[in-house]
């Protein structure tokens, strides 16, 4: 058994039987589903917390945009109607309606606004449909519940817009048959098929970025701690003196790439999982399947790029881990190839928006940026095979030239005690033998 | 023959100098001590016969052909700054530091068993490094050096950190492995250990070697005619001597070690000593290697 092997086994084994890798695998996806099935929960029991709201329509023409009549008067007196709304999210909103309001209408409505019998009036006045200075105001204790004034707002700009059509003596039927069918649909074109996109893909090469992104750091982190560490503790001297230096880096690179690459997999079964029973609905409603984002050929795409991404940053890292002795000072040499990983998901918008403009193109095909931009742009718009192929070829010769680069680095670095090194320095170590 | 052999050697860190041109050779089957103040260059000439790094120039030889990669299984390495990794346990240190020195499971096991037993911290295995005393990580540092019982031992100070006792059975250890015809190289700072032990000595002074071959050669090459006097009654005897021609090497309450330099009459030196205190004993000692040491670094 070679020895690089040995060292591939030790990791792979030290990492999978951490404490924080267990707790990563399974507990950060249940984190990620709480973070979205949280704020749903919650919006689910407001349900139960309906509001009241009373209307007071001066002009006598614009209620019925609210109401339908149930017969139900449940605080006033006298309202001309009310209507309860039956949205299936949020709280639901039960409007009365009055028509008139005499001297003591608004001392009570403030007293029950007060006294949260009721969430707010709103008051339109006589002339609002021939004059436009002539605002409706909503009086109401919360003035930042946005989904109340979208309700009533919604509802209220309707009922104006039609009835000032009636009396310009147009239909309002004839202006609503006019707008039907006037909104655009887009549809994503490949070879294969024609599917409504509505913004999945843009989604999907986001996600797919921000967790290529998290990936890199977190595993190239892990890398260089483990350097560090094997050099802290001196045990390196110990080491290579069994094992070439090359041969413990690409062991560790490889031992800790397996364990990440074990740990994407428990991710993507457990994501697998959730999608086959939840995101279906979920995708419905933004109007696309889980098919067009997800296809075994752009998840093998995924793989890939992650694999290749891993190679080159987590060698990277490795190097730079070499050339201190601290823990503490990790960070400050990780930074330069922090702002690598970071720069990509700065240009990824632009990118994903035109993903066939030459600037798109060149800096989908830097390697280092082509992990997370090529794969946005596979998501948003199939690039041409070359183009994919030739981000491969790229990649991986920049993963040998990085390879080399951190080996010198390595092999010196991790003998190098008792101070910091400058770049210079540290470039001299690559002339080395 | 030879079992590890540097011509003309040399290193250079930047424009630090760290070996400059050495050449030495340790016979198969002996204690070889190599010497030096700190920064002589050891640590890096130990670097390179280990397969650290590699020479800038000259040739290492080892077990009588060119270094190979191969070597590093049969050579246990002991580093002056001791490295273990902290959260590990014992067993499993030993198992993955053994199984890279190409050890395989069913030797691994036996080997490691044997020596938690010969030290006595086999109730241990199970333990993180981090949670043993220094004495015992020095245990098993030592362990970890000897377990895929190794042709040579390259120990930078093995006795560092330990007391009395287990430093008795580290050197009891090193006497085994000689008698078994294995290799050591010793480096370190314990004259004492170096008198007991070593049959062969380099010694090394900014990069070179300074003094080399068998110890009790360079003894006798060095030419001293050293005389230790014990005495008891007045304890200025020191001062009572000095105006003959010797240099005064140790000075001790009831004892005194001086070197006879040229022109100094040992029958006058006597009478003056038999005329202040009582002489218990008076003989001619071969210079111990603290001398030799300081006058080569001294140069």
């Amino acid at each position: 058994m070679s020895k690089m092997f040995i060292v591939l086994k030790h990791e792979f084994r030290q990492k999978i039987r951490s404490k924080a890798f267990i707790i990563l695998t399974f507990i950060a996806p249940l984190l990620m589903a709480a973070l979205i099935a949280v704020p749903v929960f919650i919006t689910a029991i407001n349900q139960g917390n309906d509001k009241q709201f009373v209307i007071i329509d001066k002009t006598g023409k614009l209620g019925k945009y609210f109401t339908v009549d149930t017969g139900k008067h449940p605080l006033l007196e006298n309202p001309t109607g009310s209507k309860s709304s039956n949205a299936s999210f949020g709280p639901a909103f039960h409007i009365t309606i009055i028509e008139s309001a005499g001297p003591n209408t608004f001392d009570s409505l403030k007293s029950l606004l007060l006294s949260k019998k009721i969430s707010g009036y709103l008051l339109i006045p006589q002339n609002a449909i021939t004059e436009s200075k002539d605002a409706a105001t909503l009086r109401m204790t919360n003035a930042n519940d946005f989904t109340a004034q979208e309700f009533l707002s919604a509802h209220y700009k309707d009922g104006l817009f039609a009835e000032r059509l009636k009396t310009s003596g147009i239909d309002p039927e004839i202006v609503k048959h006019a707008r039907d069918g006037s909104e655009i649909e887009t549809l994503k074109v490949t070879e294969e098929k024609e599917t409504s996109d509505s913004g999945v893909g843009f989604i999907g090469g986001y996600v797919t970025g921000m967790f290529l992104y998290i990936s890199m750091l977190l595993y190239g982190t892990l890398i260089m701690q483990s350097v560090i560490e094997e050099k802290n503790s001196r045990v390196i001297e110990l080491l290579s003196s069994s094992v070439k230096p090359m041969d413990i880096l690409i062991g560790k690179v490889l031992g800790v790439g397996l364990a990440g690459l074990l740990q994407v997999s428990v991710w993507a079964v457990m994501f697998a999982m959730v999608s086959f029973f939840a995101l279906p609905a979920i995708l419905i409603s933004l109007g696309s399947s889980a098919a067009n984002i997800i296809s075994p050929v752009t998840f093998v795409y995924f793989v890939l790029y992650f694999v290749f991404g891993y190679l080159m940053y987590a060698t990277l890292y490795a190097g730079a881990g070499a050339t201190v002795e601290q823990p503490s000072d990790a960070q400050q040499v990780s930074m330069p190839i922090t702002l690598l990983v970071i720069l990509p998901i700065l240009m990824m918008t632009s990118v994903i928006q035109s993903p066939s403009s030459t600037s798109s193109v060149i800096l989908s095909l830097i390697p280092f940026f082509s992990p997370i931009l090529m794969l946005g742009r596979i998501f948003s718009e199939t690039p041409p095979w070359w183009q994919i192929v030739l981000s491969f070829i790229l990649m991986g010769a920049t993963f040998f030239g990085v390879l080399w680069l951190s080996g010198k680095i390595y092999r010196t670095g991790i003998l190098m005690y008792g101070k910091k090194y400058s770049l210079r320095e540290i470039f001299k170590w690559l002339k080395y033998s | 023959m030879p079992i590890v052999s540097l011509n003309s050697v040399s290193k250079t860190y930047g424009s630090f100098k760290a070996v400059d041109n050495v050449s030495l050779e340790v016979s198969a089957g002996c204690i070889f001590g190599l010497l030096g103040p700190n920064g002589a260059g050891k640590t890096s000439t130990i670097r390179m016969i280990t397969g650290i790094t590699l020479p800038d120039s000259g040739e290492i030889s080892l077990f009588g052909e060119p270094q190979r990669l191969e070597h590093q299984n049969k050579i246990g390495y002991m580093p002056e700054e001791r490295g273990l990794y902290r959260k590990l346990t014992v067993r499993n240190q030993l198992e993955y530091l053994g199984a890279l020195k190409g050890l395989d499971k069913a030797t691994l096991k036996k080997n490691i068993d044997y020596w938690l037993d010969r030290f006595e911290i086999r109730s241990w295995e199970k333990k993180k490094t981090n949670e043993l005393s220094k004495g015992m990580q020095q245990k098993l540092q030592f362990i970890v050096t000897i377990l895929h019982d190794p042709e040579v031992l390259i120990l930078d100070e093995p006795l560092s950190g330990l007391d009395p006792i287990n430093s008795e059975v580290i050197n009891d250890i090193i006497l085994e492995e000689k008698a078994k015809g294995k290799s050591i190289m010793l480096s370190t700072h314990r004259m004492e250990q170096v008198e007991q032990l070593c049959d062969e000595i380099a010694l090394m002074n900014l990069g070179k070697v300074v003094l080399a071959g068998k110890l009790r050669e360079v003894k006798e090459r060095s030419g001293k005619k050293m005389v230790r006097l014990v005495f008891s009654g007045n304890d200025h005897l020191a001062s009572k001597l000095e105006h003959f021609p010797i240099r005064i090497a140790e000075s001790h309450p009831n004892e005194l070690l001086f070197e006879m330099q040229a022109g100094a009459n040992a029958k006058q030196i006597l009478q003056a000593a038999i005329d202040s205190v009582n002489i218990i004993k008076w003989e001619l000692v071969e210079p111990p290697l603290k001398e030799i040491f300081l006058e080569a670094v001294g140069q």
